[in-house]
């Protein structure tokens, strides 16, 4: 039997749990006769992937992304995100969102993580003006390439979307959309500067910086039935920071460029060149489309980059097609990426002695190793047991050809058939 | 005899009619404004603007308070399948890209139906759904969606 003690602690502790309840339902019927203003939502991954690639090879999600060299990782994949939407009026808007994943560990800081700060001005109910932090509208993924409930795979797919790890753009956009018909369609137009990262190896000076000023473009997409089509046009002055070391040498081919000897002359001038250690203008263009309906997804774009320095010139696609059963997606995808820049032949400098012959050898494998020339087949599963949380399964199998891993962290100048096998959830709330 | 059998087949018929009344509202979902909104009714394709997130406005320019169920709920399955043929996961899945790309929130989301009805009847620019006639003099009805299946 209780003691009287016992029995009053207890009922005063039940009368508690009682009354919070009570307060805490009165709370939430009061507040749900209001708007929230502030709303704060969040995605998330948790991913792991095994590779089986040869020993120089690692896969990474994009090239910011600096790969684990264990297998399996959790690093390409997992990531979290928050997001802060605040509706002032029925005109303005204030968003930001983070987005912590694993990056490039030299330039890992917490200001990495701030995707988006932008403030949205709607003067009327088809145009919307954004300043601030926003999303690079390039491809039919970049507003969501991080979110991946979004989506039915892994991630999107590498040979389009990893060359290009540019997710925000510090500017300005506008943004009309109308109607003809049954027939949505949107014009939008930015301008704005963004910056990036790459890597091409694990040490200290293989990242590279890459910064796009006055970076300016627009794109037009028309969204009827289901089908979404889209097409992008892009052009940015792009500026490579990259190591001491790196820059020492290219100081030093460009030194070359003084001797008389006209072949060791244009053969240092293309080295240079194809470095892409310069300012240069690059242009990109892009068509896409997606398709939602009566449970076929189907989804591609192709892309084109030009650029007259580096290894950035290149072409590449995908296309993909799923199919829901019920609560499970399967899916199937194929994509595509070469460079534009042939592979560069080391040049015979051993007549200016070993460290200059070291160094065009250096270069010209610097060169290679930055090429891409690969295709992909993806096939997986989606099941979204839960209306906010789904499981993925996913199996890639890559064809590398020789002197093209440019997508890889490591350099194979042999052709390799890597295989990547991911699990992940992804979940919003 | 004969007239206990006919007592008996008309309380079939009625039985069967009430039956089937009962299905066809069962599938039924009434969109709902509050009675001193301007707006008097409303077209699908008009519903599909607000509650996907195309539009902010009423077409009297007024700003537009979108209301919505539990993602699990299933008068919302009925709702979204009736309004827009897609399921519950595509449904999802949209409002997934939509709200992450930072230009549109999905409508906010209250736990029950009562809940949807308070918010209404204290916000004349408030749009909600129901799986029933709520007969109430301070809402009123714009559309009736109806689930194909």
């Amino acid at each position: 039997m209780d003691s009287p003690h016992h029995f009053v602690s207890r009922a005063l502790s039940g009368a508690c749990l009682v009354l919070s309840l009570l307060i805490g339902t009165s709370q939430s019927v009061a507040q749900t006769t209001q708007k929230d203003s502030l709303r704060l939502n969040g995605f998330g991954t948790v991913g792991m992937s095994v590779t089986d690639a040869p020993g120089s090879l690692q896969f990474r999600r994009d090239m910011s992304n600096l790969p684990d060299e264990r297998s399996p990782t959790l690093k390409n994949d997992s990531r979290l995100g928050l997001q802060l939407h605040y509706d002032a009026n029925p005109y303005l808007e204030l968003v930001s969102q983070l987005v912590f994943k694993h990056g490039t560990p030299a330039v890992d800081k917490p200001a990495d993580a701030l995707a988006w700060l932008f403030a949205a001005y709607r003067p009327s109910s088809d145009i919307t003006i954004r300043v601030g932090r926003t999303n690079t509208d390039i491809f039919l993924l970049s507003d969501y390439r991080d979110v991946g409930f979004a989506y039915p795979w892994v991630r999107p797919n590498v040979e389009v979307y990893s060359a290009l790890p540019l997710y925000s753009l510090d500017g300005i956009d506008v943004s009309k959309t109308w109607e003809q018909g049954d027939a949505r369609w949107k014009l939008k137009g930015f301008v704005g500067q963004t910056q990036t990262y790459g890597t091409i190896g694990r040490g200290p000076d293989d990242v590279f910086n890459f910064k796009l000023d006055k970076a300016w473009g627009a794109l037009i997409s028309r969204e009827q039935d289901g089908l979404l089509l889209r097409a992008t046009l892009g052009r940015a002055k792009t500026t490579t920071t990259a190591s001491d070391v790196t820059n020492a040498a290219l100081s030093f081919l460009h030194s070359l460029q003084s001797l008389p000897y006209p072949d060791v002359v244009a053969e240092a001038s293309q080295l240079e060149n194809a470095l892409g250690i310069k300012s240069y203008m690059a242009t990109f263009g892009e068509v896409g489309f997606s398709y939602d309906r009566d449970d076929w997804l189907l989804s591609g774009e192709y892309t084109v980059a030009e650029a007259k320095s580096g290894t950035r010139a290149s072409r590449s696609a995908y296309v993909s097609a799923g199919r829901r059963l019920g609560d499970f997606t399967l899916f199937a995808m194929t994509g595509w990426q070469a460079s534009k820049l042939g592979i560069i032949q080391a040049p015979n400098w051993q007549a200016l002695g070993p460290d200059v012959q070291m160094l065009g050898q250096t270069s010209a494998n610097s060169i290679n190793g930055s090429r891409v020339k690969q295709r992909s087949l993806s096939l997986g599963m989606r099941w979204e047991f839960h209306p906010q949380i789904a499981l993925k399964v996913q199996v890639d199998r890559f064809w590398v050809e020789s002197f093209g891993s440019g997508l890889w962290v490591g350099s194979e100048q042999q052709q390799a058939h890597p295989f990547v096998a991911t699990t992940a959830l992804d979940f919003v709330f | 005899m004969a007239r206990h059998l006919t007592s008996t087949l008309r309380r079939a018929s009625l039985i069967m009619a009430l039956g089937m009344m009962a299905f066809a509202a069962k599938a039924d979902i009434y969109v709902i404004v509050n009675a001193a909104n301007p707006i008097q009714s409303l077209s699908t394709k008009e519903a599909i603007d607000l509650f996907m997130g195309r539009t902010r406005f009423y077409a009297s320019g007024d700003h537009v308070f979108t209301c919505d169920l539990p993602r699990d709920n299933v008068t919302r399955a009925h709702f979204y399948r009736a309004l827009t043929g897609q399921s519950q996961a595509q449904v999802n899945s949209y409002w997934a890209r939509l709200m992450f790309t930072g230009q549109v929130m999905p409508p906010q989301s209250f736990a029950t139906e009562q809940a949807i009805i308070d918010v209404v009847k204290h916000n004349t620019g408030a749009i909600g759904y129901l799986s029933y006639d709520p007969q109430d003099k301070n809402l009123r009805v714009v559309l009736i969606a109806r689930d194909p299946h």
